[in-house]
């Protein structure tokens, strides 16, 4: 059921990660699994050491949007009324952008670094948990257990936390997972075009845009960068799926 | 009840229905068999995961994709064997000749298609009337469900009506081509009492006018009192108990029908009268032990019950049957 | 009746709901009925005549649009939120569907604990005991049951737990709405059984919501009948039965057939009062029945009938009752 990607941890090898010439003279033999890119560092090493990179834009910016939009949701969804009103008007602003679009502009004008970047790519997941959450606060809310909590004495925030909150926060992690498999690409569309991590910090699209110029001739310079992407995201899906049947089987044995 | 010049309309031999579940496969009608004539109406009462609604289903083979029956289960109608009948054939029987209603509205009634057009389809469908006939014929009959201003009517969409109107439409629908048998599901659980009493007195209107054969399947004994010449109670994907409805309220024999009769609380019994309980609950289609289905919870089981199942059949009576042991006592009460 | 002091007293009390478009749904109007100590009061009437949200605004959730409400002498309407909140304990409430009423993430046993959570009370360990005892005392079995989720329970013990957790803050009033109507017949009598043992074993005041009219008989000593959100009758059980006083009374007494009654078609066709209730939107003027009763007259298209007192004990808002000493000119 669940495929699991067999990554190594990050920071295996050494940090930051070293370069390897084939400068003459060395007489040491090195081994390259999965070959060299055009600069001749090995490609093994730098896909686990870039797998870094994804790894925490992924985790960080996801949690950063679901943090949030699980502080606006649940709110939104319970009160109603006009701070309803207002998180609504601000989901509807942030999703009118692109999320290319939005993470370019933003990127370029405040620099590519780790932090910016979890910071724009969280804002870009917003609202898609800020609807998820809020969506599922309008449906708990209405239920019976919630008009006993009340009946027992419960305050609002008491039922927030304690009686609506457990029951959102498995839509929202199922949710969550299928976003980190986007994050990864956007991510690596944001590398290919330069404008994550600089260099020489490996990152996957930034490998992929490298094996550009020599598309034709050694073709493996982008593609394995790629299909490990591929892989990344498939099984983080696969993962959400997994999680998604065994929460709701047992929801739904009523 | 056969009468002695016709053939029965209907004669259900050894029906059981099969469903595959996560824990394999699971016996919902087990070896039923009855028959019903022209005219008749046969209540069957049972509560929730006795199969009745499988049962109902069965017969027009309506049942669901992966449901199996079994080889020896037979279905006559109209001396036809519905079992081996083709899609066409049977398509050409139900709506026309069988009619079914079903206990929620919202699922027997399209959301998006207009009311009149959907009572219209089966006249169009089966009876070859042109559009603007069947619309006619459809707001006729909207009418004579007791529907007000049923022309309006005719154009709302189903969640434009009430609860009420909503299946006094599907019953139009079902009563349209005026079919000789009806297989009523339930068809008063979801509404309130008052209108549950017009619907009932329609349905007997309807019975009265078209000599229509009724099935009807309730959970309420008290619905099934007013309206039924027969009453067959249903444990456990089998029928328990089956007599002529006077017969039955007086003297139920089996143990289970007894105690839900005695269970309903009764108008004249003053308030704060303890109920005669049933202890346990309705067994769900997964427990299947040997011996009667009942046993567990009977407060008449003898060493026998458990290990042998009684068979249904008439005792004294010819036409009262029952699968006991160990019955209620023909003058006694309870246990 | 002994001139006991009430425990519950709902003064003229009126609920609406926006529905939208400036328009508003009146659920409740004028709404009036006392509850003694120990008492069960039945209210009864079909699909949307408002007995639930009349049920709701007693118990302030959410408070009445107008009229009060008095809880052992409290104003309910007057109290701070943090004084309500205290209050609320001896006050509890059942629903239909009790699968619904527990929270689905939670265990069994420790919804049962919450109401002693909520209000401080005891320590964890009491707590669980407590809510063990509880579960005994309902008729579960308390090892077996604390551990378990909501869906893993049939729909009767489910509604057992929920009685549980209801009754352990030991309230003084209980209101049931409909807690039976989703359950088999068999369970139905079970769970009635149940809440009559209960009943005695607490000393509950009850306000029993259905509409089963056989159901609420066996519950109640007092039936208050309700149509379109206003109160028509209120009379002790045995006589709102025996001797209806207003015509929606006895139109439902005579919609209800009963195994032990002769089939109800030989007798019937005369009250049959075909139609629905007006709409809530905008309630017309006169009573609200007039639409469908047999005996209206022209005062009754135009003057709308308070509550008045026919009898001692009994009341109907109605020009022409039925039954008793006022009978039609």
């Amino acid at each position: 059921m669940d495929l699991r990607n067999l990554k190594a941890p990050p920071g295996s090898g050494s940090d930051p990660p070293l370069e390897r010439y084939d400068s003459g003279g060395s007489p040491k033999l090195r081994i390259h699994l999965l070959g060299t890119d055009t600069m001749g560092r090995d490609l093994l090493s730098r896909l686990l050491h870039g797998s870094r990179i994804s790894v925490v834009v992924g985790l960080a910016s996801v949690a950063a949007g679901a943090t949030l939009g699980l502080m606006a949701g649940l709110p939104a969804g319970y009160y109603r009324g006009r701070f309803d009103t207002v998180v609504v008007f601000a989901m509807d602003t942030i999703l009118a952008f692109p999320a290319i679009v939005l993470l370019i502009g933003v990127i370029f004008h405040l620099g590519p670094t780790l932090a910016n970047l979890i910071a724009v790519i969280g804002l870009v997941t917003f609202p898609g948990f800020c609807r998820t959450a809020r969506a599922n606060t309008l449906a708990y809310a209405r239920r019976e257990f919630v008009q006993a909590a009340k009946m027992m004495g419960r305050r609002d925030a008491g039922i927030l936390i304690r009686e609506i909150l457990p029951n959102v926060f498995m839509p929202v992690l199922v949710f969550a997972l299928l976003v980190v498999g986007r994050v990864i690409v956007l991510e690596g569309a944001m590398s290919f075009l330069g404008l994550s991590v600089p260099p020489p910090t490996p990152s996957w699209g930034g490998m992929i845009a490298e094996g550009r110029e020599v598309l034709g001739e050694a073709p493996h310079v982008s593609l394995i960068p790629a299909f490990v992407m591929f892989l990344t995201v498939y099984s983080v899906n696969l993962l959400g799926d997994g999680l998604r049947h065994r929460i709701y089987r047992g929801d739904r044995q009523l | 009840m056969k009468s002695a010049a016709h053939p029965p309309l209907l004669s259900v031999s050894r029906l059981s229905v099969h469903l595959p579940t996560e824990e394999g496969w699971v016996r919902t009608v087990d070896g039923v068999s009855f028959t019903l004539d022209h005219g008749r109406t046969l209540a069957v009462v049972g509560e929730s995961g006795c199969g009745k609604s499988m049962l109902c289903r069965a017969i027009p083979r309506l049942l669901p994709f992966r449901a199996r029956t079994d080889q020896e289960s037979r279905i006559l109608f109209e001396g036809r064997e519905l079992g081996v009948m083709k899609e066409r054939a049977l398509n050409a029987i139900r709506g026309r000749e069988i009619g079914m209603i079903f206990q929620d509205p919202m699922t027997s009634l399209n959301p998006v298609l207009k009311v009149g057009i959907q009572i219209g389809e089966s006249l169009e469908h089966h009876l070859n009337l042109g559009r603007r006939q069947a619309l006619a014929r459809a707001a006729k009959l909207l009418k004579e469900t007791g529907v007000d201003s049923p022309e309006q009517r005719m154009s709302h969409y189903p969640h434009q009506l009430s609860g009420g109107q909503r299946q006094r439409a599907a019953i139009a629908m079902a009563l349209a081509c005026a079919p000789k048998l009806l297989i009523a599901d339930e068809p008063t659980t979801a509404l309130d009492v008052t209108v549950q009493a017009e619907i009932l007195r329609l349905l007997n209107r309807r019975r009265v006018q078209g000599n229509m054969a009724m099935i009807f399947v309730s959970h309420d004994l008290s619905v099934a009192a007013g309206l039924a010449h027969e009453i067959a109670v249903m444990y456990a994907g089998k029928f328990v108990e089956m007599a002529p409805a006077p017969k039955f309220f007086e003297r139920a024999r089996h143990p289970y029908a007894r105690a839900l009769l005695d269970s309903v609380p009764r108008p004249r019994d003053p308030p704060h009268t303890i109920l005669k309980e049933i202890g346990g609950q309705p067994p769900s289609p997964m427990d299947s032990h040997p011996g009667c289905p009942f046993a567990p919870r009977c407060p008449r089981a003898r060493s026998r019950c458990p290990e042998e199942e009684p068979p249904l059949k008439s005792h004294e009576e010819e036409n009262h049957q029952y699968a006991c042991w160990n019955p209620v006592p023909r003058n006694g009460r309870g246990s | 009746m002994s001139e006991a002091t009430p425990l519950l007293e709902v003064l003229d009390v009126t609920v609406t709901y926006d529905a939208g478009r400036g328009r508003r749904v009146h659920a409740v109007s004028g709404a009036s009925f006392r509850l003694l100590p120990g008492e069960a009061l039945g209210l009864v009437g079909e699909s949307g005549c408002g007995k639930s949200s009349l049920a709701r605004a007693v118990l302030q959730l959410p408070p009445p649009d107008r009229g009060k409400v008095r809880f052992a002498g409290e104003d309910l309407g007057r109290l701070s939120g943090e004084r309500l909140r205290r209050l609320r304990p001896r006050m509890q409430m059942i629903f239909q569907d009790s699968l619904a009423s527990l929270n689905p993430r939670r265990k069994v046993g420790e919804s049962v604990c919450d109401p002693l959570a909520i209000m401080g009370e005891g320590d964890r360990k009491e707590r669980r005991s407590r809510a063990k005892e509880m579960l005994a005392t309902v008729g579960l079995d308390p090892e077996a049951t604390f551990h378990r989720r909501p869906h893993q329970l049939s729909g009767g013990q489910c509604q057992r737990a929920c009685i549980a957790r209801a009754l352990i803050s030991k309230p003084e009033l209980l209101v049931c709405d409909e807690p039976v109507s989703s359950l088999d017949v068999s369970v139905q009598a079970q769970i009635l059984n149940l809440l009559e043992r209960m009943r005695a074993l607490f000393k509950l005041s009850m306000l029993f919501i259905s509409h089963d009219l056989a159901v609420v008989k066996n519950v109640s000593d007092r039936i208050a009948v309700m149509y379109s959100g206003k109160l028509r009758e209120i009379a002790p059980s045995s006589e709102l039965y025996g001797k209806p006083a207003h015509p929606y009374t006895a139109l439902l007494l005579s919609a209800v057939t009963s195994p032990s009654l002769p089939s109800f078609f030989e007798s019937r066709d005369s009250e049959s009062a075909g139609g629905e209730p007006p709409s809530l939107f905008a309630p017309p003027a006169g009573c609200p029945f007039h639409s469908r009763c047999p005996g209206k007259r022209e005062i009754c298209l135009e003057a709308e009938p308070p509550m008045r007192v026919v009898e001692p004990g009994r009341e109907v808002a109605c020009h022409f009752p039925l039954h008793t000493k006022k009978t039609p000119e």
